[in-house]
């Protein structure tokens, strides 16, 4: 039941389905396969594959945002900030040696790449873009929606750090590493969000989950039963939001 | 044993090596950027300098509690704090803002001493490096250069944390604890919320090794010395002054969320949901990576252009040192600084601005804690390599420094840092002309042109209604409309204004083109900001060719 509850109880996997139902399968399909390798300690192989496949289809739907070339705004920008620069020289040995500060941070590719991978690695491990739309930061580059209802943000620290102590490095690596890397790269211009980190915050949500159920279903069925009923208002909530 | 001695003697030495290079750091430039001077910063120190003179603020109050000032009613610490510099260096930008420079190197030496007291910390350099890496480290950085209470705040809470935490070693630290945690409160308006709400998650969390029989005399000391502290706040406490800072928090935004609610939960339902999403929204965002390593705070006010309140480069560093914060034997520390890091931020999310780094500052020590954690285990590993490394990121972190804020914030945060009035003040100095100010778009400048004119603070007391006095902590409205030597602050009435002989002052929207022909008027002056941009145009009126142009019809042509 949980494993549906959190499968089916979040706005994510129906936007996906709607947005293209291969493309929902496909996320269901891996979420599916990642359950089952974690739970019997299976090899990736088959679920590399699988996330190799919904790496390329995330690529294939995002918006890529060039790491160099600027926009209008930005050229003006940059152009500006070109003469914003004092002169800059150091006297070496009775010499003066210009150095092209400006030149280098405001026109050569290098910082611009480095300043926009780190964009789109804060932007892709940033826990509001899943939890709260963004909220309240909103940015304009990010299709921004409650992925996940926010009572699940707990259970996904809980699982993620019982995925960590788990060492199933393999399982981290391709369900994490790869499409952390794959979306640091292309950006998270999609329509639908990084759909690729879905199996991981989904099979951490369902960790999470699965250790309140085993301290509180017997013990305490009643909190269990409370905790169920909240986790499905604050998805209603979501939904809400997400309409309006 | 002198080879230990020595090695004492060697870190002071490099302790001071790095609060004089803080010293330089904060201190350069420090009248020049930020490129303006806001109003926020002028206030408190425009006070200090009436109390001076007069021993009565702005209004004639004689050394109030707290200080009226625009519409708000600003902590005392800073104000009176400010009177030394103002005393020793003359009413200037430089003396507004010396308080909070040395707020922030003083929060260093606190770092250092907290990182000193960890019993863990194998490498002697430990408390050093984080030293380093936290005077260079934007969020203290910037708070230390603006003339207002945050860097000040900033410095009582970690002193305060500090004390918490050597009362569990050594309970006679509570008596400091809770006299300095109760000074802080006169320190800014964060601290008189989060002091209290740190202390009581203190006592649930440690109460087995604090609430002690052999520890009352300790609490009872302290509680006596704060309650005395508090007197001032207890005489003013039922009255508006007091609670006024209480519209940041964000209904508007909980009411219009819970709406959307009301139609599937019914009421107070909906409310207990939009507020329980909107406050942990704001929450979690102070644990955001992107917030904290990243992106800048989102006002342009608070924030350096490219620059997240850590360096990038921290974020390893970080992660790192969370990592060794859970494998931390010492379970006394671990406790204290996740209680740190779970209280701080929470007076703060429930303000309506996300993300707002002036309210959550006191969260840098915890963070810096924690990385005091991966910069031990990296130098007891590394050692001179470590060193080497430190070295690199230092210099690579001072070139992005000035880049970001000398030049950058210096130019493009100009006009959000209220630059120009002091070109504007030097303007209306040297002309014997009357001037308005329209005051429809901007800050309320009378207290910049009487800051930067050095107005007798008499002038500015006699300006003001004497009821204003007798109600000091009540009449909460505030007005703009001043008229002190040759200026006033109002909104130009453009009835009567084109009548008099008079230079009229606005921002670039305040007096357009068309109007500048309609009536006549002359450009005086420009007053561009380092972008170029018009920040005050100032435009001398022609009464006698207006009303030749209108045939006289209008009532003030016959005066």
């Amino acid at each position: 039941m949980i494993f549906l509850l959190i499968l089916f109880g979040n706005v994510w996997i129906w936007k996906m389905l709607s947005f293209n139902i291969f493309i929902g399968s496909l996320v269901i399909l891996v979420s599916a396969v990642s359950f089952v390798t974690y739970k019997n300690n299976h090899k990736t192989i088959g679920l590399a594959v699988l996330m190799f496949t919904l790496v390329l289809v995330q690529i294939k739907t995002t918006n890529v945002k060039s790491l160099v070339a600027l926009s209008e705004t930005q050229k003006i920008q940059s152009i500006q900030r070109m003469s914003e620069y004092p002169p800059v020289y150091v006297h070496l040995f009775g010499k003066t040696v210009w150095i092209p500060a400006a030149r280098w941070f405001e026109q050569r590719h290098e910082y611009r790449i480095i300043t926009r991978l780190g964009n789109n690695f804060s932007e892709v491990i940033d826990p509001n873009l899943y939890f709260i739309a963004s909220h309240p930061r909103e940015t304009d580059s990010i299709e921004s929606f409650e992925k996940f209802p926010f009572i699940a943000l707990p259970l996904f620290a809980l699982g993620l750090v019982g995925l960590i102590k788990g060492k199933n490095f393999m399982l981290l690596v391709v369900l994490g590493i790869l499409p952390l890397v794959v979306s640091i790269l292309v950006g998270t211009r999609n329509p639908v969000g990084p759909i690729s980190l879905f199996p991981l915050f989904w099979l951490a949500i369902y960790i999470g989950a699965d250790k309140i159920y085993t301290r509180f279903a017997t013990k305490k069925p009643k909190v269990m039963v409370g905790l169920v009923v909240l986790y499905i208002l604050v998805f209603v909530q979501t939904i809400i939001y997400a309409l309006n | 044993m002198r080879l230990i001695k020595n090695y004492k003697y060697l870190e002071y030495v490099l302790l001071a090596m790095v609060l004089a290079f803080a010293m330089l750091l904060y201190f350069f430039k420090l009248d020049k950027v930020p490129a303006g001077f806001y109003v926020d910063e002028a206030s408190p120190a425009y006070n200090a300098y009436s109390l001076l003179q007069t021993g009565k603020d702005e209004y004639g109050k004689s050394f109030p509690i707290l200080f009226r000032s625009l519409g708000l009613y600003l902590t005392p610490a800073y104000t009176y704090l400010s009177i030394l510099p103002i005393k020793l260096f003359g009413l200037s930008i430089f003396s507004a803002r010396f308080v909070a420079v040395v707020s922030g190197l003083l929060s260093a030496i606190v770092v250092f001493v907290f990182v000193k007291c960890l019993h863990f910390v194998k490498h002697t350099y430990t408390a050093l490096v984080t030293t380093l890496f936290f005077v260079i480290t934007p969020w203290i950085f910037f708070y230390s250069r603006i003339g207002y209470e945050i860097s000040l705040s900033y410095l009582f809470i970690s002193l305060t944390a500090l004390l918490l935490w050597q009362a569990l070693k050594n309970p006679k630290y509570l008596v400091g604890a809770l006299i300095v945690g109760s000074l802080s409160t006169y320190s800014g308006f964060m601290p008189r919320y989060l002091i209290p709400l740190f202390f009581l998650a203190y006592v649930i969390v440690f109460k087995s090794q604090i609430l002690l029989p052999k520890n009352k005399k300790y609490v009872l000391l302290g509680l006596a010395g704060a309650l005395v502290i508090q007197i001032p706040h207890l005489l003013i406490f039922n009255t508006p002054a007091f609670l006024l800072k209480s519209d940041l928090i964000g209904t508007g935004q909980i009411t219009s969320q819970a709406s959307k609610l009301s139609f599937i939960f019914i009421y107070p339902l909906n409310y207990v949901f939009a507020f329980v999403r909107e406050f942990l929204a704001n929450y979690i965002g102070y644990f955001s990576l992107k917030s904290l390593f990243f992106l800048p705070d989102p006002d342009l006010q608070r924030s350096i252009p490219d620059l997240a309140v850590f360096y990038s480069w921290m974020l390893p560093l970080f992660l790192y040192g969370v990592f060794s914060l859970f494998k931390a034997e010492d379970g006394n520390f671990k406790k204290f600084v996740l209680l740190m890091i779970l209280v701080f931020p929470i007076p703060a999310s429930f303000t309506k601005d996300p993300f707002a780094t002036h309210r959550a500052i006191a969260l840098l020590l915890p963070f810096m804690l924690i990385m005091a954690l991966a910069v031990d285990k990296l130098l007891s590993k590394f050692a001179i390599k470590a060193l080497a490394t430190i070295g690199l990121i230092v210099g690579g972190s001072l070139i992005l420094l000035w880049r970001s804020y000398f030049v950058l914030y210096a130019h493009e945060r100009a006009s959000v840092s209220g630059f120009g009035y002091s070109i504007l003040a030097e303007n209306i100095s040297l002309k014997s002309d009357h001037f308005v100010i329209d005051q429809s778009r901007i800050k309320p400048a009378y207290i910049l042109l009487a800051f930067f004119n050095k107005l007798p603070s008499n002038q500015v007391q006699s300006s003001v209604d004497p009821v204003i006095k007798e109600n000091y902590y009540r009449d909460v409205i505030f007005n703009d409309r001043y008229s002190l030597a040759n200026f006033e602050t109002r909104n130009i009435n453009w009835e009567s204004d084109i009548y008099k002989d008079q230079i009229l002052v606005g921002d670039r929207f305040a007096i357009s083109e068309s109007q500048a022909r309609e009536h006549f008027l002359t450009k005086e002056f420009d007053i561009k900001n380092p972008l170029n941009e018009i920040v005050f145009s100032g435009y001398r009126t022609d009464p006698d060719k207006k009303c030749a142009n209108t045939g006289s019809e209008s009532i003030y042509c016959n005066r």
